[in-house]
């Protein structure tokens, strides 16, 4: 168990642990006294707060809302040693100590910065450059309470596990610590310790990684074409006319490929994840390399993903119970104090962890279509069920108690529906929220799915099964047994009148349809059933016909 | 003194052109920039990055306009000025020159 601070970067909250924190509060402290004096010193810092919040959230995920002080440490070390630029650090040592050691600082300094590429002979050499200002700062006395203080900070956090302490640094490290405490300028020291981390932790820059995502700037559709001519460095135009050329070849079905490589790709966001969207040098020897380096790690990970899988719904699922518990807690805040609060959602669509790793969020556009295909299906065996219930008071031969009324009966169906498809809801919810286009027309989309499924698969049903059609008509015999009951019953109203022939309509429809297969049994027709229904007085001719369109 | 600690001092001098020389090619994101650094001699990182630049712009080289993005607060997309187009072609042939120099002074390497 670890304390975790909440922090904002560039007005977004994210979660550090305690240690972590104390290593970037320390970064920033420093980057913000080597700026000082710079023009743009404000803007500097917000866009190298931004850099790092764009890099923590590499880090986290739906199932993963903490950085950790070691990732937070990787980060640091990326971002290398802030330059105040050459000047400026030299005019800052030099109010504190000699002018011409001050200058010995900020060369070496900015030598070792630049050997970033992890060279230790560098590290070591800028580690004694240090060390020697620092003896000429102490004897300067150069160290105000301030720097004092940061510098103090800077070595607690790189001492316990903070920032720059592989275990590997050894005596560069040292040196450079040291140079930090009495030397005093938190600047010298900071490009020291960064150093050292670097030789210790090997090369930092990221290498180059090139990535299939969506590219929303400038696409015309969902970015596919955009994505792919960034992978492939080649020309949009060319990637397009390919596409439509194909969608002609395969007289449409193409179109069906696009859609499901729009769901299944995830977007670039970040600035990062656009960088890796466009990649860099692009090789027939990288091709393979990175293949075999998939493969590898595919079969490494197989065992590991599925582990993983399993642990990322119970995350989702404890997640949920307390974002649930959290909610009733404001409620109930909200009631004591009059002026409830929103209720913060931890991933709901507004902060959303857009930054699921590049497989979950491949994971997550092929695990929606499954559990939207499970949820209509659901829904369907519902629907008879309930219809069964309502017009033949029984489900699969099993009648309805008598002491058990029907609307009970049905509320009983509902709760029990309700719970069968709350994971399912639960899992599609997780699906929504783990990828980054969770937004309102994606929603719809979805929806619409749902109803096509729903009527793809009733219709399948009703051209294979002769049961289905049979309690089609079933139902269409229940429902006018209904329709008949009720007008005796009730004063026939125009309001009501129009509810029957609403009530009716469906009824009507599906006996028309169902009266295809069944005619030579007796004709009933639509306009009749619903004369009988609404006792003829009230439906003019011109409603009849419209009825008769249906057949 | 080490020889590489020399080479980085040539390579901090020439940073400014080789990222003038970077913008040139396209307008671009810094995480694009250092993508593209990534790798090659003068590999750099943000905390290096972001002044130089903000320097550069200081010094009307270069100037950026905010992008939207999808997720997150907008994004500076830089590009060059026409004083730092003319710049990185005085560089560029000032780079030349000396290399031809070099390559002149004394008995081939």
């Amino acid at each position: 168990m670890r304390t975790v601070i909440t922090i904002s970067l560039n007005s977004k909250a994210y979660q550090l642990e305690a240690v972590g924190y104390e290593a970037l509060r320390a970064y920033l402290q420093v980057a913000e006294q080597r700026l000082a004096g710079n023009p743009d010193q404000r803007e500097i810092l917000a866009d190298l707060e931004q850099a790092i919040a764009d890099k923590c959230g590499r880090y986290l995920g739906p199932y993963k809302n903490v950085v950790t002080s070691e990732e937070i440490n990787e980060v640091l070390r990326e971002m290398g040693p802030v330059e105040g630029g050459a000047e400026e650090g030299a005019r800052q040592a030099a109010g504190g100590g000699g002018v011409g050691d001050a200058k010995g600082v900020g060369a070496g300094a900015s030598g070792g910065g630049f050997d970033a590429a992890g060279n230790a002979h560098g590290a070591d050499a800028a580690g004694a450059d240090a060390g020697a200002a620092n003896s000429a700062g102490s004897g300067g006395g150069a160290s105000g309470p301030d720097y004092f203080g940061t510098a103090g900070d800077w070595n607690t956090s790189g001492t316990s596990g903070g920032y720059g302490a592989a275990a590997g640094a050894g005596a560069a490290g040292e040196t450079n610590s040291g140079g930090t405490n009495t030397g005093g300028t938190a600047g010298t020291g900071a490009s020291g310790n960064a150093n050292s981390g670097t030789g210790a932790g090997g090369p930092t820059p990221g290498e180059p990684l090139r990535r299939l995502y969506l590219i929303r700037e400038g696409a015309m559709v969902g970015g596919v074409c955009k994505g792919l001519a960034a992978y492939l460095n080649i020309d949009v135009s060319i990637v397009r006319l390919l596409f439509v050329v194909l969608v002609v070849l395969t007289g449409g079905v193409w179109i069906l490929v696009y859609i499901v490589m729009m769901f299944v790709i995830p977007y670039a966001q970040t600035s990062e994840q656009h960088a890796a969207a466009h990649g860099w040098r692009f090789n027939a020897e990288e091709l393979v390399n990175r293949a075999k380096a998939h493969y590898a790690e595919f079969r490494g990970s197989q065992k590991m993903q599925r582990r993983q899988w399993k642990e990322q719904r119970r995350m989702w699922k404890f997640q949920h119970k307390q974002w649930q518990e959290q909610q009733r807690a404001w409620e109930r805040w909200g009631s004591a104090q009059g002026a409830p609060p929103p209720p913060p959602p931890p991933w709901g669509p507004g902060q959303q962890p857009a930054n699921a790793s590049y497989s979950s969020q491949v994971l997550h556009g092929i695990v929606r279509p499954i559990t939207e295909l499970l949820g209509a299906l659901l829904f369907i065996a519902f629907m008879i069920l309930l219809v069964s219930l309502v017009t033949r008071h029984r489900i699969f031969g099993w009648w309805l108690p008598h002491d058990i009324p029907l609307w009970l009966g049905v509320v009983i169906l509902v709760v029990l529906y309700r719970a069968v498809a709350a994971p399912l809801r639960q899992a599609r919810y997780s699906a929504y929220y783990g990828t980054p286009f969770a937004h309102g027309w994606v929603a719809l989309w979805g929806t619409v799915v749902w109803l096509g499924l729903v009527a793809f698969l009733s219709w399948l049903a009703w051209q294979h099964w002769p049961d289905v059609q049979e309690f089609l008509q079933d139902m269409a015999d229940g429902w006018r047994r209904l329709m008949q009951q009720r007008p005796d019953t009730s004063p026939a109203g125009p309001e009501r009148t129009a509810v029957y022939y609403l009530a009716a309509l469906p009824s009507c429809a599906l006996h028309s349809w169902t009266g295809r297969k069944v005619q030579s049994h007796g004709e009933v027709d639509g306009a009749d059933m619903l004369g009988e229904a609404t006792d003829g007085d009230v439906v003019d001719p011109g409603r009849g016909d419209l009825l008769h369109g249906f057949e | 003194m080490a020889a590489n600690e020399k080479f980085g001092g040539i390579r901090k001098g020439l940073l400014e052109f080789v990222i003038l020389k970077v913008i040139d090619a396209d307008k671009v994101y810094v995480a694009d920039m250092l993508k593209k650094l990534a790798g090659t001699e003068f590999a750099t990182q943000e905390g290096t990055l972001y002044p130089l630049l903000s320097r550069m712009r200081r010094d009307g080289l270069v100037d950026y306009e905010w992008k939207e993005s999808e997720a997150g607060p907008p994004r500076k997309y830089y590009e060059l000025t026409p004083s730092g187009r003319t710049q990185l072609a005085e560089l560029a042939d000032y780079w030349h020159v000396i290399n031809k120099t070099i390559e002149e002074l004394g008995p081939k390497i």
